[in-house]
């Protein structure tokens, strides 16, 4: 591209002079025959230039014409030759008017609408609903333009891109809201030993003492005691519920059958006195107590009696009965045998997470365990299955050892001995309770959602907040962000209209919310990055972009994605501007800057095609996906680093250092590095260093079987030297029809296909750059041979004659077109920060770039903190056709 | 070819005037129109189709070309897997893709060959802004009878996104990428994922989903279509002009979603047998296959009647070891006469070709009235190039298939000499209920019978 020139006072007059004189007889005598009035070939009319404003006007068609001429393109060659003299002064006057002025007023350039690429739509979404959700990857690719996936002219929208929009808007949603709770509701639990209640509390050193029966031997676990009912009645405890709602009480209980007439124990929840839900039944023994849940209550907030009754266990007279029967049958019995209180405590090997207890003491409780005598009176009936409370009639028979006081009407302030709920003598079912839960309020509250749910629904309608007052909280939110700026109460006022009508459907608010969601997801306020002109039909002007879309800018440019809360804190005060140096540094110290590596590098230095190289495998067996991985995590990490530590970008060239894993360094041929991470290594091997040794770049420019210096240099041409060779030009003879067959090793036949002048003007510019890096096999490993056994030559002689004898010579002469390198970096950066492709216009800006980064050693940041302050990216020209539309 | 017909174009030659007029379906004897299935006079029933399947890179011509003209003409090596289709397949030589030539444009034949194979327009030589071109045939067709079923056309493919940054000499990817043009600057997205386009076929991401959550779903999606068409009408003039383009596409693309929602009363659930895809296959092979099965299912429950499926996007390195051709296709293409390179571009060819026989074989065994789908339908096969190595976009290799519901006279090699190509899209276009009078370069028809 031609350089920004010193300003030349340009006679109008005399430019148009010499453009009569000189350009427009040559158009007329070789191009007017087919670009002229009648049917002009490919729509390129070149008779309409009859003043000066008009060629001003079309530099696009005028740089065609030059491009077209200067390549030798045009005329066809079929047709007469221009004299060289002709030739020459057209040319100049070419040169002269094309080339840029840099003091005047300058064209910022207008950047089409951009819609997200798949990328910026993936880490959009992320930040704005604190998902990990990658819908775009199932998304149709994004086409590139002027090298880079993110260019708004190229990025087109189509109907399947939008259905898959809408689906991806619908499902992220429901990630991000329609989602279960990640922490479960609280709960408050209470161990049924220390509760009051209607009889004594179990002494829970007795509890724990108490040994079961050897129910199975090889069992060593311990069993609960809990809370053992000595006689029906209740435990209970006040509790201040949280919030209203619905709630679930929980027991873990055992019990045994009445041997009267086999019923289990019932129970039944009660709160403030009023049975809650039907009475239930313990199924369980005590080696497997069982957790039984009632049905969902609705509480109100604030303190209510929770209680649990055992309805039908015996009576405290029955109790009081037995026990004086066992009392008698022990003085009968023989001394001895008569065991102490019978605490017989029933244990055995339930499950007992509830209330561990250690092995020993277990053991010791089986030792002391008394077998409780069998009920006596066989008559007794036990509480009706229905839940009766009392016995019929109170028959006394053995004693229930626990008994410490026959019956209190409320807590027994001593502790009691352990109950056996083995089986009761009175001939009544026994019960043990390990513990009371309240679980809820169930419904989710937000603090137990996950962080996508709270980040979205950022209010809840409640006793203080509407329902319409929170849904435009959330609405007004969420919109800011999803549009990258404040929202319009108009917008806000037809969302919330929607949101009315989703809420009159009969939705839940969530619904609603999500409903309402999916239309600013699916909005194009969303789906593109919109700069609005600041007036309807100001289109000719330049105009500042606002804080706003410079947020935008700034966040998608070096993060590819949206602006983060202070980003937009900034630009909502106004603030952003004054702030913008602070804020690059920081967004280039945040993590999200390796989108730069990804979207930037990937696509500067091709990485990205990495993922589709296929080299032959025949021929280089050792390469594999963990190698191709390798060698993109070198390159990705190596511009990191340039990134990071703010180096000079002449490193790009060659540097003395890169990252490297143990079967990278294999293939390198550096030892001493072991093991499958990366890490930074200082180069000892002059053979490597800058991203032309890397073996991705050199896997990139290679063919599957073999190495292609063309490509290779080519690539070197194109994307560090901004000096893209022409394609080569139409109707080349193909090799084997020019007459002569190329014969040779791989560089003779190189040296054949150059002896056609056609080719050799370009090829002369690729081939040696490319030959200078054939120590390099086409997985880019060092080689002295080539395949075939012959002797590497990487000797080639550069256009202006200058002769190298491989890669470290190349390297040293690239690092001597720092200016050149650092123009073709300013140019293909500039090109991703703006989503454009350049104009001429842009000149005057890429060589300020150049010249700042020459006057700051080349560091990176000074690349990047340019080109945001550049007048491309903070401005906006308002023109509305572009210059090329013919 | 008709009297009739005859009598007309004679006529406008005669008066000295180029225009084509379209062609009308009453044009035709009945017997020509109808075909020999029908003689109880009714149209043969079952709608029509066509389809384009297209080749990357060209074509081994010497392997492709059968040298004989006529119906008695024997089956090239290429297309000897198609020798069970012989009677349902016409051969065609001799067609031109002018706009794939330079025409001072210079290189970009890859490029041009894909865009300009079913536009018949030359591309404007651009890397992005001002991307110009011209409605692609299917489209055209679309277009016109796109209103009767529920996707106007279906764009498949199976490669995307492997042209990383540039790809051909100066040329925006749009081009090389994309055969379907829906506008002079819109390329429309191919879908190459085949989940994807059953799903959106039988409108569906989960078969378990039940009818009424599904009728909730798209009652939903019908309203946020609504809001967001007014929200975006309303900040369009505030707009730039490209910008106003990039909204237009927006609109167009909700606009269409939404009269498909709305003509769609009843969803078709999907055919007996057809199987959901899961995701995308990593071969070739597997992949193709799908995308095939997917455009037999859209035929066969009559969800499109136009699709387009190129097995690769223009200048495709996609290598092919199935067919003993583990080597780059753009590559081999540029044979250089080696004999070993044309060797692997025929087997390369074969293997595509044997694609096409699935496709066929798929077709041709789905009852349709007295017919097959296949006897219903027009599928052009071929490529914008012809001689890889040459890039010459003349006598392009072309097959038609099928029988058009009668309306074309198979088994047979002809040779429609220099004709553009887009002669016989426009006569496809007659037979698809679609006539137009000009499209890109076309002069005129082709009778195809």
């Amino acid at each position: 591209m031609a350089g920004c020139v010193i300003p030349t006072l340009r006679a109008a007059d005399a430019e148009w002079d010499q453009f009569k004189t000189h350009v427009q007889p040559f158009l007329k005598t070789h191009c007017y025959e087919c670009h002229g009035e009648e049917e002009p070939e490919n729509g390129f009319r070149l008779d309409q230039y009859s003043n000066l404003a008009a060629i001003v006007k079309d530099r696009k068609g005028i740089e065609e014409i030059f491009d077209k001429l200067s390549h030798q393109e045009m005329p066809p060659k079929e047709k007469r030759r221009p004299a060289p003299a002709e030739f020459a002064a057209v040319m100049a006057w070419f040169e002269s008017h094309l080339q840029v002025d840099c003091t005047g007023p300058r064209d910022p350039g207008r950047v089409t609408l951009r819609r997200l690429n798949r990328a910026e739509y993936n880490n959009t979404l992320h930040d704005l609903l604190g998902i990990d959700f990658r819908p775009a990857d199932a998304f149709p690719a994004d086409v590139a333009g002027y090298g880079f996936d993110n260019n708004g002219d190229v990025l087109s929208m189509a109907p399947v891109l939008m259905e898959k929009y809408l689906a991806a808007a619908r499902l992220s949603l429901d990630k991000a809201i329609k989602t279960d709770p990640i922490v479960p509701p609280p709960s408050q639990r209470w161990e049924a030993a220390t509760l009051e209640g209607t009889f004594a509390k179990t002494d829970p050193n007795a509890a724990v003492a108490a040994s079961g029966p050897n129910f199975g031997a090889g069992l060593r676990r311990t069993s609960p005691v809990g809370r053992v009912f000595p006689e029906r009645g209740e435990i209970f405890v006040d509790y201040d519920f949280p919030a209203d709602g619905e709630y679930v009480l929980r027991l873990r209980a055992y019990g045994t059958q009445g041997s009267a007439n086999r019923a289990r124990p019932q129970v039944a929840f009660k709160i403030d006195d009023l049975p809650m839900d039907a009475p239930f039944t313990i199924k369980e023994d005590q080696r497997n107590t069982s957790v039984y849940s009632l049905k969902k209550v609705r509480v109100t907030a604030g303190k209510h009696r929770v209680a649990l009754a055992f309805l039908n266990g015996p009576s405290s007279e029955e109790v009081a009965a037995a026990k004086a029967a066992a009392e008698v049958a022990a003085a009968a019995a023989p001394a001895g045998t008569a065991a102490p209180a019978p605490t017989a405590q029933v244990a055995a090997v339930g499950n007992n997470e509830d209330n561990p207890a250690g092995d020993a003491p277990a053991r010791r409780a089986r030792e002391a365990r008394v077998v409780t005598p069998p009920p006596v009176d066989d008559a007794v009936e036990a509480a009706a299955e229905a839940g009766a409370v009392a016995p019929k009639s109170a028959t006394p028979a053995a004693a229930t050892p626990a008994a410490d006081p026959p019956r209190r009407p409320q807590a027994a302030q001593r502790p009691a001995a352990v109950a056996t709920p083995a089986g009761s003598p009175t001939g009544k079912p026994t019960l043990g309770v390990i513990y009371l839960e309240a679980e809820g309020p169930l419904a989710p509250t937000p603090d137990r959602m996950p962080e996508s749910y709270r980040r979205v629904m950022i209010a809840q309608p409640s006793a203080t907040v509407s329902k319409p007052e929170a849904a435009e909280k959330i609405l007004r939110s969420f919109a800011r962000k999803a549009f990258r700026r404040p929202v319009r109460d108009d917008e806000l006022k037809q969302l919330l209209a929607f949101w009315t009508k989703a809420d009159a459907d009969g939705r839940s608010f969530d619904d609603s919310i999500h409903l309402t969601l999916q239309t600013v997801l699916a909005s194009p306020q969303f789906l593109f990055r919109v700069e609005l002109e600041p007036q309807a039909n100001e289109l000719d002007g330049i105009h500042t972009l606002n804080d706003h879309e410079l947020a935008t800018r700034l966040s998608y440019f070096l993060w590819s994605t949206t602006p983060d809360a202070e980003l937009s804190a900034l630009a909502d005060a106004g603030k952003l501007r004054a702030s913008l140096a602070t804020q690059v540094q920081r967004m280039m110290k945040d993590p999200r800057s390796h989108s730069l590596i990804e979207n930037f590098a990937g696509q500067w230095l091709q990485l990205r095609q990495m993922q589709n190289v296929s080299p032959d495998l025949k021929l280089f067996p050792q390469f594999d996906q963990q190698l191709r991985t390798a060698m993109t995590k070198e390159t990705e990490l190596f511009f990191n680093a340039i990134m990071q530590e703010n180096r000079s970008v002449l490193d790009f060239l060659d540097a003395d250092f890169t990252f490297l894993n143990e079967r990278l360094a294999q293939h390198y041929s550096i030892a001493g590095v072991k093991g499958e991470e990366f890490r930074r290594v200082q180069l000892t091997d002059q053979h490597r260093g800058g991203i032309l040794t890397h073996a991705s770049v050199l896997t990139i420019t290679s063919y599957p079987s073999r190495t292609s210096p063309v490509q290779r240099g080519k690539w070197v041409l194109e994307n560090l030297l901004d000096d893209a060779p022409p394609p080569p030009p139409p109707n080349v003879p193909a090799l084997d029809e020019a007459g002569k067959v190329l014969s040779g090793t791989l560089r003779q036949r190189m040296e054949q296909h150059r002896s056609n002048s056609q080719c050799a003007s370009c090829h002369s510019r690729m081939d040696p750059i490319g030959f200078g890096l054939e120590n390099y096999d086409a997985i880019g490993a060092w080689r002295t041979k080539d395949q075939d056994g012959s002797e590497i030559d990487a000797s080639s002689t550069l256009p202006d004659g200058r002769k190298i004898a491989g890669a470290e010579d190349l390297k040293e002469i690239l690092r001597g077109q720092q200016d050149r390198f650092a123009r073709s970096l300013a140019d293909r950066m500039l090109t991703f920060a703006l989503g454009r492709g350049l104009e001429a216009s842009d000149n005057c800006v890429v060589d300020e770039i150049v010249h700042a980064l020459k006057q700051n050693d080349y560091k990176f940041s000074v690349l990047v903190n340019e080109i945001v302050n550049s007048d491309p990216f903070q401005k906006r020209s308002g023109k509305v056709a572009k210059k090329g539309d013919l | 070819m008709s009297n009739l017909i005859m009598s007309r174009r004679t006529l406008l030659r005669g008066m000295g005037t180029a225009v084509a007029l379209p062609f009308l379906e009453s044009m035709l004897p009945a017997t020509r129109l109808f075909g020999a299935e029908s003689a109880a006079g009714g149209k043969l029933p079952g709608p029509r189709r066509v389809a384009w399947i297209y080749v990357p890179n060209g074509v081994n011509i010497p392997h492709w070309m059968p040298t004989e003209y006529g119906s008695s003409y024997e089956l090239s090596p290429t297309l000897k897997p198609l020798a069970a289709f012989r009677s349902k397949m016409t051969v065609v030589s001799g067609l031109v893709c002018d706009k794939a030539n330079a025409n001072g444009d210079g290189p970009g034949d890859h490029a041009r060959a894909m865009s300009a194979y079913l536009t018949g327009a030359q591309p404007r030589k651009t890397e992005g802004a001002n991307i110009k071109l011209g409605m692609s045939v299917d489209q055209a067709i679309a277009g016109k009878i796109g209103h009767l079923t529920k996707f106007p056309s279906l764009e498949l493919g199976i490669e995307e996104g492997k042209q990383i940054g540039r790809c051909d000499s100066g040329y925006s990817c749009a081009y090389s990428h994309s055969l379907s043009w829906r506008g002079e600057e819109t390329p429309v997205v191919k879908d190459c994922d085949p989940q994807s386009v059953f799903d959106r076929l039988f409108t569906s991401g989960d078969p378990r989903e039940s009818a009424e959550a599904r009728a909730r779903r798209e009652n939903d999606r019908k309203s946020v279509l609504d809001y967001v068409l007014q929200d975006a009408k309303s900040f369009q003039g505030n707009l730039g002009s490209a910008d106003k383009r990039k909204m237009d596409e927006y609109l167009t693309s909700i606009r269409e979603i939404e009269i498909r929602l709305n003509r769609t009363v009843v969803e078709a659930p999907p055919p007996s047998g057809a199987e959901r895809p899961t995701g995308k296959p990593r071969e070739f092979p597997d992949h193709t296959k799908l995308m095939i099965d997917m455009m037999v299912l859209a035929f066969q429950a009559d969800l499109t009647r136009v699709v387009t499926f190129p097995f690769a996007d223009e200048g495709s390195n996609q290598k092919y070891p199935w067919a003993d051709a583990d080597v780059p296709h753009h590559g081999t293409s540029h044979h250089q006469g080696d004999a070993a390179k044309l060797e692997a571009l025929a087997r390369i060819n074969v293997f595509h070709v044997e694609h096409l026989r699935y496709l066929l074989e798929k077709l041709d065994s789905i009852q349709e009235g007295n017919g097959s789908i296949l006897d219903n339908s027009l599928i052009a096969y071929g490529s914008g190039n012809s001689d890889g190595q040459r890039h010459n976009h003349d006598n392009l290799p072309t097959l038609l298939l099928g029988k058009g519901g009668g309306t074309v006279t198979p088994g047979r090699h002809v040779n429609y000499d220099g004709q553009p190509i887009n002669n016989l899209w426009l006569s496809m276009m007659d037979r698809m209920g679609a006539p137009m009078d000009r499209l890109g370069d076309s002069t005129g028809r082709l009778s195809l019978s």
